[in-house]
C-alpha cells in the first residue's frame, strides 16, 4: 500500500522534473537564440606569436558571444597526442582541437562532419586540395587552417665555402642538384674522413620528406582511388633509385639514411652543420628564425644559420612538385547538444576564416588554405619561391589504414636504403603487406 | 548468511573437522593479517584490478567508441599470425634472455666485492653505480644516440683513432638490437647492487665465523652461505627485471623508432603503436595479454628456480 | 675513490689500514677476509681496478648530463661537443628559469607529491610485506600472486580505463588522481616481503608470547630490523614518482599544478631540441633525487642486532 503511494509520487515527481527540464532547456535557448556555457579548446603548442594570436582570437570570440567561455589547454609536443588519444578513447574529448583530425577518430565516429556548416562561399574559397585533405568516406572532418609543404633548406655558408652557386630562384634540375650535392660533400681538414655531406634524409613512418624526389618523377604511393599500390611502377622506382644513388653511388648523402631518425638529420643541419641541404616542412622556418634571434640576443652563443629555401629538383615531369604532410585543421568532436555544436562550429569557422588565416598563417610558417587569405608570402625571402609548389603539393593518401600502409612501406624502404635488400625486393615485400589493407 | 556466521565460528571446535568451518576459524584467528593488507587490497581493486580486467575484456573485443563489440578470439588470431608481432616477441625475448641474467650476475658480483670495503668507500661506489639512474631514460637514450651516431658519434670517433670502423651501431638491422643491449650492459645495475648490499647486511656474522672455524675458503663461504641466503632477493630481482625487460620501450622509442626495419621493434613499442597510433585498443590489449602470459610463465619458472623458505 | 686509487697504485699499507677500519666499524654480516700473499694481493688489485673502471664508465652519462647542462649551447653545436670546465656557466639554468616561470611551483608540487607517496608506500608496503612474509592466513598466496601478476600487464593498455575511473571519481586535475593510486605499490610489497621473509621468527614469537599485538610486533620489531630494505624502497619509490610523466600529463591540466617532468616537457620544441635547455632541465630534476639518495643511504647501512632490538 505504502509502496504504491511512493511509486505514484515518484512518478509524478519524475514527470514534473522532466517537464521542468524541458522548459529549462527550451526557454533560454529560444529566448537568447544561442547556447551559453564553456567550450573546451585544446591545441598543440604553436610558435610564440601564433599562440598569442590564438589567445587574442579566443578573447574576441568570447566578447562577441556573451555567455560563452573558452577554456583553453595547451598540449605539449611530448605526450600531447597521447593525452588527446586517452581523452577521446575515454569518451571525454575536448569540444574542439587544433590538429585534432586523426583518421582513427573519424572511423570511430568521434568527430563531427563539417559539411552542414560549409556554405557555398566556403566551398569556393577553400583550395580544392585543402578540402580533399580533410575528406574521408565522402565527408569533411576538419576546418582547413593551413597547408603545409616540404621544401629544401640550403646552408648558404657551406655553398659559399665550396663556391657552389645557389639555384636560381630555388629551381634546379636533377643534374644541377646532384652536381651541387657532390661538390658539397668534402673532407675539410684532410684527415681522410668526410666532414660535410651534401644532402641528409631519413626514411621513417610519417616523414614523407624524401618522397618529393619520387613525386617529381611522377611516382605515387597509391592510385588515386586508393585501391592499388603503385610505388613499384617504373616512375616511382626511378625516384627511389635517385635517393639510393645519392647514398650509395655518388656518396653525397649522409650514410645510414635508412637507420636514422629526423632528430639526427636536424642535428646534422643545425647543430653540427655536417649536411648542406635537407628537406622539411616550411613551418620549421620559425625554428630557424628563433635560433637566429637567440644567437643575436646572446641567449646562445652559437652561429647564426644562414639559409635559403629551394624546390625539390625537377624530375622528368618538369613540374615544381612538392611533398607535403597534409593540412592543418580544427576538428570538432561529437556534440550531443545541437545548439552547442553550432557555437563550436562557429568558433572553428572564425579561427579558419580568410581574415584569420591571413593573420596567423604567416606566424606558423605555412600557407593559407583559403583563396581569400591572399598571397601571405609575397616578398618573403624564403617562402615566396615555395608558393608555386603548394599548388602541386602531393599529400598522403586519405586512406583509413594509411598509418599501417605507411609503416609497412617505410620499413621496407629502410632496408633498401641500407643495402640490406634490393629496391625491387623491398617493393615486392611492401606490396604484399600493403595489399592486405587495400582489399578488405 | 553473515548473521549465521558468529554462532558457526563459536561452535567451530565442535565441527572442527569440517574444512569450511576450519577455514572460517582460521580467518577469524588471523583477522589482523586481513586488516594489514586491507588498504592495499582496496587500492589494488580500485586502481589496478579494475583497469587490468577491463583490458583483458578488451582483448576479446573490437574497441568502438559507440560500444565495444565482442569478437571472440579474432584479435588473438590476428596478433599471432602477424609477422611483426613475431619479430617483436623475438627481439624482446632475446633482450630479456641476455639482460636479466647479465644484470643479476653482475649486481651479485659487484655487491659481493663492495661489501668488503669500508663504509665510506662503499658509499662512494654505491653512489657511482646508482646515481646514473636518476637521469630520465629519455635523456640517457639521447646521450647514447649521440654516442652511437654513425658519422659523428663518440664510438666511431674512437674507433677511427685506432683505424677501425665506421661501425653501423644503430643503422643496421643486424647490429641495432645488440647496440641497445650494449647500452644496458655498460650501465651497471645500480638499483640491484644496493638491494643486494642491503640484503647482505642481514646475513648474521656468526654464520661466517662458524665457517671460518671449519676452514672454509672465501669462495666456498660465498657459495654455501651468501648465495643461498640471498635467494629471496635474487627471486625478487629475477621477477622484477623480467617484467622490466619484457616491457622495454623507451630506448626503442627514442633511439630507433623500432627500426631499421623491425630490428628493434619490441612488444611494448608495438603495443604503444597499436594503441596510440592506430587507436586499436582491443588489438593492443590482445598483444598485452599474450605478453602477460609469457611473463607469467617465465616468472613461474623463476619462482620455482629461486624460491626457498630461507631463514637465518 | 682515493682509497681505491691507493689500491690501484699498489700501496698495501693504506689498503691494510683501510681494511682494519672496515672491520672495526663493522656492520654485521661482512665476512672477514683480507688478502694474503702476492697472488691474493694481485687479485684484489685487479678486481678493484675493474670495479673502479666500471663505476667510471657507468657514471659517463650522468657526467655528460651535468657538463652539457653547465655548458652554453654554443659549445654543444660541435660534435664531439667542446665541453671543458673553462666554458662552464649557469646560462642554461637562467634560460630555463626564464622560459619556465612556474618552475619553482612545479618543483614544490613534485616534492610534496613524491614525499607523500614515499611515506605512504613505506607504511603500507612494509605492513603488507610483513603480512605476506610472516603471517599464515587462508588465501595468502593467491592474493599475493594475483596482485603481483597485475604488474605484468604493460601500463599502455590500462591507461584509458584508469583515466575513466579518475574521471568518474571527479579527480581530474586533482592530486588525488596521482597520490591515491600510488599509495601502495606491488613492487614495494614484493620487495618488503622478500626482505622480511628472512628475518628470524624467534624474536616475533618471543614478543607474541610476551603479549605484544600483531601491530606492535610489526612496529616495534620488524620495522627497526628492516631499515636497509626500507631505505632501498624509499629511494625507488621517491625516484619513480619524481620521474612520473605520462600519468600526470593525462590527469592534470592546470599549468600551476603540473609535476616537474610534465612541466619540463612543455619546453620542448616541435622541430629542434634545445639541448642546453633540455639538459639543464634534466640536471635540475636530477639534483633532488641525488639528495634523497644520500639521505636514505644512511639507513642503507644500518645493521641490526638481535640483542639491541630485544632490549629496546
Amino acid at each position: 500500500m505504502k509502496a504504491g503511494i511512493m511509486r505514484r509520487a515518484s512518478r509524478v515527481l519524475a514527470l514534473a522534473l522532466l517537464l521542468g527540464g524541458l522548459v529549462a532547456a527550451v526557454v533560454p535557448a529560444g529566448a537568447a537564440g544561442k547556447w551559453t556555457g564553456t567550450l573546451v579548446v585544446w591545441d598543440f603548442p604553436r610558435p610564440e606569436a601564433a599562440a598569442e594570436w590564438e589567445l587574442a582570437a579566443f578573447k574576441k570570440f568570447e566578447e562577441s558571444h556573451p555567455g560563452v567561455k573558452i577554456e583553453y589547454t595547451k598540449l605539449s609536443w611530448a605526450g600531447g597526442g597521447e593525452k588527446l588519444d586517452v581523452a577521446v578513447a575515454a569518451g571525454d574529448p575536448p569540444d574542439i582541437c587544433g590538429s585534432g583530425l586523426r583518421l582513427p577518430y573519424v572511423l570511430q565516429g568521434a568527430l563531427e562532419p563539417i559539411d552542414p556548416y560549409l556554405t557555398a562561399e566556403d566551398l569556393k574559397d577553400f583550395y580544392e586540395g585543402s578540402l580533399n585533405a580533410v575528406t574521408l568516406n565522402g565527408k569533411r572532418w576538419g576546418w582547413p587552417w593551413y597547408n603545409t609543404v616540404y621544401t629544401l633548406y640550403l646552408n648558404v655558408d657551406l655553398f659559399k665555402e665550396r663556391r657552389v652557386p645557389l639555384p636560381e630562384n630555388g629551381q634546379w634540375t636533377w643534374r644541377e642538384f646532384l652536381y651541387a650535392m657532390q661538390q658539397l660533400t668534402f673532407d675539410r681538414d684532410g684527415d681522410g674522413k668526410i666532414d660535410v655531406y651534401g644532402f641528409g634524409f631519413t626514411i621513417q613512418p610519417t616523414y614523407l620528406q624524401p618522397f618529393g624526389f619520387i613525386y617529381a618523377e611522377g611516382g605515387r604511393i597509391l592510385s588515386p582511388d586508393g585501391k592499388e599500390f603503385v610505388l613499384d611502377k617504373p616512375e616511382a622506382v626511378a625516384g627511389i633509385k635517385r635517393l639510393y644513388d645519392m647514398v650509395w653511388t655518388y656518396k653525397c648523402a649522409l650514410p645510414g639514411a635508412g637507420g636514422m631518425t629526423t632528430v639526427d638529420v636536424h642535428n646534422a643541419f643545425l647543430n653540427s652543420r655536417s649536411i648542406a641541404a635537407f628537406a622539411d616542412t616550411t613551418g620549421i622556418i620559425s625554428a630557424f628564425t628563433t635560433h637566429n634571434q637567440k644567437v643575436e640576443k646572446g641567449e646562445i652563443q652559437g652561429q647564426k644559420i644562414n639559409l635559403v629555401t629551394a624546390g625539390y629538383p625537377r624530375g622528368s615531369t618538369g613540374l615544381p612538385v612538392a611533398a607535403g604532410p597534409g593540412v592543418g585543421s580544427w576538428a570538432v568532436f561529437k556534440q550531443k547538444d545541437p545548439a552547442k555544436r553550432d557555437v563550436v562550429m562557429e568558433l572553428a569557422r572564425f579561427l579558419t576564416s580568410g581574415k584569420s588565416q591571413k593573420e596567423v598563417v604567416p606566424l606558423i610558417g605555412t600557407f593559407p588554405s583559403r583563396k581569400s587569405a591572399g598571397n601571405v608570402w609575397a616578398g618573403h625571402p624564403y617562402l615566396e619561391r615555395v608558393a608555386p609548389s603548394v599548388e602541386y603539393a602531393v599529400y598522403p593518401p586519405m586512406h583509413p589504414e594509411w598509418a599501417k600502409i605507411d609503416e609497412k612501406i617505410m620499413k621496407e624502404l629502410q632496408l633498401a636504403m641500407l643495402g640490406e635488400k634490393t629496391i625491387e625486393a623491398a617493393l615486392r615485400d611492401a606490396k604484399r603487406q600493403v595489399e592486405r589493407f587495400l582489399r578488405p | 548468511m553473515p548473521g549465521a556466521m558468529s554462532p558457526t565460528v563459536a561452535s567451530a571446535r565442535r565441527y572442527g573437522r569440517n574444512p569450511y568451518l576450519q577455514t572460517l576459524r582460521l580467518i577469524r584467528k588471523k583477522k589482523w593479517a586481513y586488516v594489514f593488507i586491507a588498504p592495499d587490497i582496496l587500492l589494488f581493486l580500485g586502481f589496478i584490478v579494475v583497469p587490468v580486467v577491463r583490458s583483458f575484456m578488451l582483448a576479446f573485443q573490437e574497441f568502438r567508441l559507440s560500444g565495444n563489440v565482442w569478437v571472440g578470439l579474432d584479435n588473438f588470431k590476428y596478433v599471432l599470425t602477424d609477422p611483426v608481432f613475431g619479430a617483436a616477441m623475438r627481439n624482446t625475448a632475446l633482450y630479456t634472455v641476455v639482460m636479466v641474467p647479465q644484470n643479476i650476475i653482475v649486481a651479485l658480483l659487484l655487491a659481493s666485492i663492495l661489501r668488503h670495503l669500508s663504509e665510506r668507500t662503499q658509499s662512494l661506489f654505491r653512489a657511482a653505480y646508482y646515481l646514473p639512474g636518476v637521469a630520465s631514460a629519455v635523456v640517457i637514450s639521447m646521450v647514447w644516440k649521440w654516442i652511437y651516431d654513425p658519422n659523428f658519434g663518440l664510438f666511431n670517433f674512437l674507433l677511427s683513432r685506432i683505424g677501425l670502423g665506421p661501425y653501423p651501431w644503430l643503422t643496421s638491422p643486424r647490429t641495432s638490437l645488440f647496440s641497445i643491449m650494449l647500452m644496458g650492459i655498460l650501465a651497471a645495475p645500480g638499483g640491484f647492487i644496493i638491494l643486494y648490499l642491503a640484503a647482505m647486511k642481514k646475513i648474521p656474522r656468526d654464520l661466517y665465523e662458524v665457517a671460518d672455524i671449519d676452514g672454509a675458503t672465501p669462495i666456498r663461504k660465498w657459495w654455501n652461505i651468501t648465495l643461498p641466503l640471498l635467494k629471496p632477493t635474487t627471486l625478487y630481482l629475477a621477477i622484477v627485471s623480467t617484467i622490466g625487460s619484457f616491457q622495454i620501450f623507451t630506448a626503442a622509442y627514442v633511439m630507433t623508432q623500432g627500426g631499421p626495419g623491425y630490428s628493434t621493434t619490441t612488444v611494448v613499442y608495438l603495443i604503444y603503436n597499436t594503441a596510440f597510433r592506430d587507436f586499436e585498443f582491443g588489438l593492443a590489449s590482445a598483444q598485452a595479454v599474450i605478453l602477460f602470459l609469457v611473463i607469467v610463465a617465465v616468472s613461474v619458472f623463476n619462482f620455482r628456480r629461486f624460491s626457498t623458505d630461507v631463514q637465518y | 675513490m682515493s682509497t681505491n686509487g691507493a689500491v690501484v697504485r699498489g700501496k698495501p699499507g693504506r689498503w691494510a689500514l683501510h681494511r682494519r677500519r672496515a672491520t672495526a666499524g663493522a656492520v654485521q654480516g661482512g665476512p672477514s677476509w683480507r688478502p694474503r700473499g702476492v697472488a691474493q694481493w694481485a687479485g684484489a688489485i685487479l678486481v678493484m681496478t675493474f670495479v673502479t673502471a666500471w663505476a667510471v664508465v657507468s657514471l659517463v652519462p650522468l657526467v655528460w648530463l651535468f657538463t652539457t647542462a653547465l655548458t652554453p649551447s654554443s659549445a654543444l653545436l660541435r660534435i664531439p661537443p667542446d665541453v671543458s670546465v673553462r666554458n662552464f656557466s649557469l646560462d642554461n639554468f637562467k634560460l630555463l628559469q626564464e622560459r619556465a616561470p612556474l618552475l619553482p611551483r612545479w618543483f614544490l608540487n613534485t616534492v610534496l607529491v613524491a614525499s607523500a607517496v614515499t611515506v605512504f608506500n613505506l607504511f603500507f608496503d612494509t605492513l603488507a610485506g610483513y603480512t605476506f612474509a610472516k603471517l599464515q592466513f587462508p588465501g595468502r598466496d593467491i592474493i599475493f600472486w594475483t596482485i603481483l601478476c597485475t604488474m605484468m600487464i604493460p601500463g599502455q593498455v590500462t591507461l584509458v580505463p584508469m583515466f575513466m575511473i579518475v574521471k568518474a571519481l571527479h579527480w581530474y586535475d586533482s592530486y588525488f588522481a596521482i597520490l591515491i593510486p600510488a599509495m601502495a605499490g606491488v613492487f614495494g610489497i614484493f620487495l618488503m616481503k622478500q626482505y622480511i621473509q628472512t628475518l628470524p621468527s624467534e624474536i616475533e614469537d618471543a614478543a607474541r608470547v610476551d603479549g605484544c599485538s600483531e601491530f606492535g610486533i610489526w612496529w616495534r620489531i620488524i620495522l627497526p630490523l628492516c631499515k636497509p630494505g626500507m631505505a632501498v624502497l624509499g629511494i625507488f619509490v621517491f625516484m619513480a614518482e619524481w620521474k612520473a610523466f605520462m600519468w600526470p600529463l593525462i590527469v592534470l591540466k592546470t599549468e600551476s599544478k603540473f609535476m616537474l617532468e610534465q612541466g619540463l616537457a612543455t619546453l620542448q620544441q616541435q622541430f629542434f631540441t634545445d639541448y642546453g635547455l633540455l639538459m639543464s632541465g634534466a640536471a635540475f630534476s636530477a639534483l633532488p633525487m641525488i639528495l634523497v639518495f644520500f639521505v636514505f643511504q644512511r639507513y642503507l647501512m644500518e645493521g641490526w642486532s638481535v640483542g639491541g632490538v630485544l632490549k629496546g
